[in-house]
């Protein structure tokens, strides 16, 4: 356990230094697009009830989560496989889960302003209130690690390539297919017509 | 045997064979030399012994133990410097040289110790701070090869280490890889430089497309060439070249390539074609000459070929056959 902690230690610290030019424009960049997608949604939904206005406020910090952990993490890898880091780094003495670990902790900076944000941008536009349960904190780290290790399989079996069309084929589902932003229910085929 | 390497064959998807049947054993202590064509199968032979390759066929043992069935272990006892040039974006060489030896297992005292050695063996204190981005291809390059030593474990690979590194440096790097073999590392080393290299290694394996066409320690490698002399001159013009080769006598037939020719001699005849060469100069039939001793990079053009290789190095073959 020693040497994991202090593996996961080290290879964080070995990421925060090499990301750091870069983790400014992330944090903006996820910034606005969780702001974006509340702001986006709601002209696209006119006539928003509370229901709506509640998945859209639940569901953009959700998508920020997703955005990150299964797009923009994979495609650094992509990026760190085409320049021979990732075999480099695959070649350390630790263990795989505190590398897999230490990559996912450097994305959760990267992923909370946005969040924030978005639930921000909600209560804002929507006039809401929320009550903020502990349990955000076990919920925002699962999804963190579960999107990472999604985009990490990602990159890992594909092609630089063919990763940068897969990520931008996820943001088109979690943005509009994904049930984070409405009910689950209106996946009804076809749609029911009057509601 | 630190590292032994049986039978080992690497077969990839479409069936290109990186290595084929490759055997080879380094010792503790020993510091071997790897030559080869680009694509010979150096690379996928160095990332089977790291793990970061499955072996289609054949045994790798390293310590006694298999890189695919002991993998962490493995990883603890070798490094590598791997070809690509590594990313330094935001960091600077002491931070990435000290958090890889920590990585490595390496105290923070030691880790800090064996960075400030290796950063002044290496001449490259006046960048030790600055970030990557910034730095020159040779110093990140360096920065690579630091990381790989400064903590290596009982192997170390180091793969093209002198690759956009100035001379004066590189003296300095073959130094710490001498050193690196007098502490009791096996070392292997993938390079170009066959010349460079002579000085710093022990044994040496030529490999050519995946298989091992020669090994041994340089002068083995030499075996009938370790007395040779061998004059080069280049002729005024074609056909000049061509007359000169026939008056010459050597200890085997000139070898003529375009202006230029070649001939093996005899120590004991060198004052003798010496005065011959300048006489011919002076008559204006010679535009220069020189006498050299063959070298490795000859024996090695000579027993790899010089297939895929430029036109000068064609030349050189032929020159040097």
């Amino acid at each position: 356990m020693r040497h994991w902690l202090r593996s996961y230690g080290l290879l964080l610290r070995w990421n925060l230094l090499r990301m750091r030019t870069v983790l400014p424009v992330f944090i903006s960049i996820q910034v606005l697009m969780s702001v974006g997608i509340v702001l986006g949604f709601s002209f696209l939904i006119p006539r928003h009830d509370q229901v709506t206005a509640l998945y859209l406020s639940t569901g953009a910090p959700t998508v920020s989560l997703i955005v990150v952990g299964m797009v923009l993490a994979p495609q650094l890898v992509s990026q760190m496989k085409a320049r021979g880091l990732f075999d480099y780094q695959r070649a350390l003495p630790v263990p795989r889960l505190a590398m897999l670990a230490a990559d996912a902790t450097v994305w959760i900076p990267i992923a909370l302003p946005g969040l924030a944000a978005a639930l921000v941008a909600a209560a804002l536009r929507f006039d809401l209130s929320f009550a903020i349960s502990p349990l955000v904190v076990p919920a925002v780290l699962l999804v963190m690690l579960v999107g990472v290790a999604v985009g990490y399989g990602i990159a890992y079996l594909a092609s630089p390539e063919v990763t940068s069309v897969v990520t931008n084929l996820i943001i088109l589902i979690a943005l509009m297919f994904s049930p984070v932003n409405y009910p689950a229910d209106r996946w009804a085929w076809p749609s029911p017509t009057g509601s | 045997m630190l590292l032994e390497i049986d039978n080992l064959t690497k077969v990839y998807r479409r069936g290109v064979r990186a290595n084929d049947g490759i055997s080879v054993q380094v010792d503790a202590g020993q510091v071997l030399g790897l030559l080869g064509h680009n694509g010979a199968g150096k690379s996928t032979l160095l990332n089977q012994v790291v793990g970061s390759v499955k072996p289609t066929a054949g045994t790798i043992r390293i310590d006694g133990h298999d890189p695919v069935a002991d993998p962490d272990l493995t990883r603890r006892l070798c490094s590598l410097q791997p070809q690509a040039q590594l990313p330094f974006q935001g960091i600077t060489p002491r931070q990435a040289i000290e958090i890889m030896a920590r990585i490595r297992g390496a105290s923070r005292r030691r880790a800090r110790q064996r960075t400030g050695e290796l950063l002044a063996a290496l001449d490259l204190e006046p960048w030790v701070d600055q970030v990557g981005q910034r730095l020159s291809g040779g110093v990140q390059r360096l920065t690579a090869f630091c990381m790989a030593a400064a903590e290596p474990g009982r192997l170390v690979m180091f793969d093209e280490p002198t690759n956009d590194v100035d001379p004066v440096r590189r003296r300095l790097l073959w130094a710490q890889v001498r050193a690196l073999g007098e502490a009791g590392c096996a070392v292997v080393l993938v390079t170009h430089n066959v010349v460079e290299a002579e000085r710093v290694v022990q044994r040496l394996v030529l490999l050519d497309q995946g298989r091992v066409v020669a090994q041994g320690t340089p002068s083995e490698l030499r075996g009938d060439s370790v007395d040779r002399l061998r004059l080069e001159l280049v002729a005024v013009d074609e056909a000049t070249a061509r007359r000169l080769a026939g008056e010459l006598t050597g200890a085997e037939p000139a070898v003529v390539a375009g202006r230029r020719v070649a001939v093996p001699i005899e120590p004991s005849a060198v004052a003798t074609i010496l005065t011959w060469a300048q006489q011919e100069r002076e008559a204006g039939r010679v535009d220069e000459f020189a006498v050299t001793p063959v070298s490795l990079e000859d024996v090695y053009i000579r027993l790899v070929g010089a297939e895929n290789s430029g036109t000068e190095e064609v030349d050189h073959a032929a020159l040097a056959a």
